[in-house]
């Protein structure tokens, strides 16, 4: 497990790399979800990281941000693909105009299978 | 000059019949188009297809936009005219714009929001680039009130005469967010919501809105806006939001109130710049919600957030 408080677990994944979210972000926790997300990224070998978003109850905008900052500042380095994007989420996306990041993919399909890490 | 003018020109246009109406409007809009500026009309569909029917072959030449769609959140007007401009000037082209955001089946809070929106399109645009913008006001459906507010927020005023006088506006300006709120009913939930204590304002509000009916679209649009404003609370109110909530006439009302000072008055109606740190809350907010309204004094901050129970009355 990569991070736990009351309202937010975030467990680390391997085969693919990345993180899987659960429950929800706002600005009681997301400087913290900044730090997981970094930690995510520093030392990573593989280009794509991938996040689960399938069992995210919320997200803030802060929290959204958090992730575009992410994907930007790992520009040529990484490239963040979002799994199970809420439809509230991409519509926040759509209205505040992160969309089109070109550093963050938003795909339909399910995170793969892949294996949590303690 | 564009139609003559140097500088932004908000233009009110009082009449009381379809005569009027066309007099006022099909002349104006043909003028644009034979100098070939870019013509934006932003009016109800009947009053659309009135003017394509006297405009002819000319109406093709014209944007039209549905007022009901476009400006049913009254805050979301003048980004709707900043993206017209902002696509004609990068084109080089001049241009002029019809706008009628107040009409009579305009909820009261609705009305309040286009009022203070009119006066606001002074504020954007003043000291901008040169452009005209005429909005009908219909004398013979609106309370007289809403005339003489329309005499003083518009610098120029085409009587039903057709005579072009000074409006009222340099005699009594106001300040943008001091439209006082009516009093809530007594019979409402409250909540203080501090740090760390947004997951159960959220809960809060999305059962609420659930036993007021609303879809869960909409449901979660409405607990999206709330959070926002209660974490601009957070982070620059005082670190407290205190919320009320209640239903009133065909709407449910969050009102969120904390110790911060607010005077930005075009704040919640610029469309974000591409980076990432700038703040996004209140332009959200204004496109999850059916009406936001704000009042900020030295006092405090208001935010009262509306969601009609009835969002698809015909206007």
């Amino acid at each position: 497990m990569a991070y736990r408080d009351k309202q937010l677990v975030v467990w680390r994944m391997q085969r693919p790399s990345g993180l899987r979210l659960i429950g929800a972000v706002d600005v009681f926790n997301v400087r913290r979800v900044e730090e997981v997300l970094a930690g995510a990224l520093y030392g990573q070998c593989d280009f794509d990281v991938h996040i689960d978003l399938s069992l995210i109850e919320f997200m803030d905008v802060s929290g959204i941000r958090a992730l575009v900052s992410a994907a930007e500042r790992a520009e040529g380095r990484h490239r963040i693909i979002l799994h199970g994007l809420p439809p509230l989420m991409s519509k926040v996306m759509e209205v505040v105009g992160w969309s089109d990041s070109p550093t963050l993919l938003i795909v339909q399909e399910d995170f793969p299978q892949a294996e949590p890490q303690d | 000059m564009p139609g003559g003018v140097d500088g932004f020109h908000h233009e009110a246009l009082l009449y009381s019949n379809a005569n009027d109406f066309l007099a006022g409007t099909v002349p104006f809009i043909e003028e644009g188009l034979a100098s070939g500026e870019a013509v934006m009309v932003v009016e109800l569909p009947q009053k659309i297809d009135l003017l394509r029917s006297y405009l002819g072959a000319g109406a093709l030449a014209v944007r039209f936009a549905d007022m009901a769609k476009v400006g049913a959140n009254p805050a979301l007007i003048i980004p709707t005219w900043r993206d017209f401009l902002t696509r004609n000037q990068s084109e080089g082209r001049h241009m002029r714009g019809i706008g009628e955001p107040i009409y009579a089946a305009r909820r009261p809070a609705e009305l309040v929001e286009c009022q203070r929106t009119e006066e606001l399109l002074n504020f954007a645009f003043d000291g901008g680039e040169a452009w005209r913008l005429l909005c009908p006001y219909d004398t013979s459906a609106l309370a007289p009130a809403v005339v003489s507010e329309a005499r003083r927020s518009h610098p120029y005023v085409h009587e039903v005469s057709g005579q072009i006088v000074s409006g009222s506006r340099a005699a009594g300006r106001r300040a943008p967010f001091d439209a006082p709120f009516a009093e809530a009913p007594r019979d409402h939930l409250s909540l203080v919501v501090d740090q760390g204590q947004l997951d159960q304002l959220r809960s809060l509000v999305s059962e609420r809105a659930r036993d007021a009916g609303l879809t869960e679209a909409r449901i979660g649009e409405l607990v999206s806006a709330v959070n926002e404003v209660a974490t601009n609370s957070l982070s620059h109110g005082g670190g407290v939001a205190y919320v009320r909530i209640w239903k009133e006439d065909g709407a449910l009302v969050c009102a969120l109130v904390d110790n911060g000072h607010f005077d930005l008055p075009l704040a919640d109606r610029e469309r974000p710049v591409r980076n990432t740190q700038a703040s996004r809350g209140l332009w959200l907010v204004n496109h999850f919600v059916d009406l936001a309204q704000i009042q900020s004094s030295q006092r405090g901050t208001e935010v009262r957030l509306h969601m009609w129970l009835d969002p698809n009355r015909i206007n």
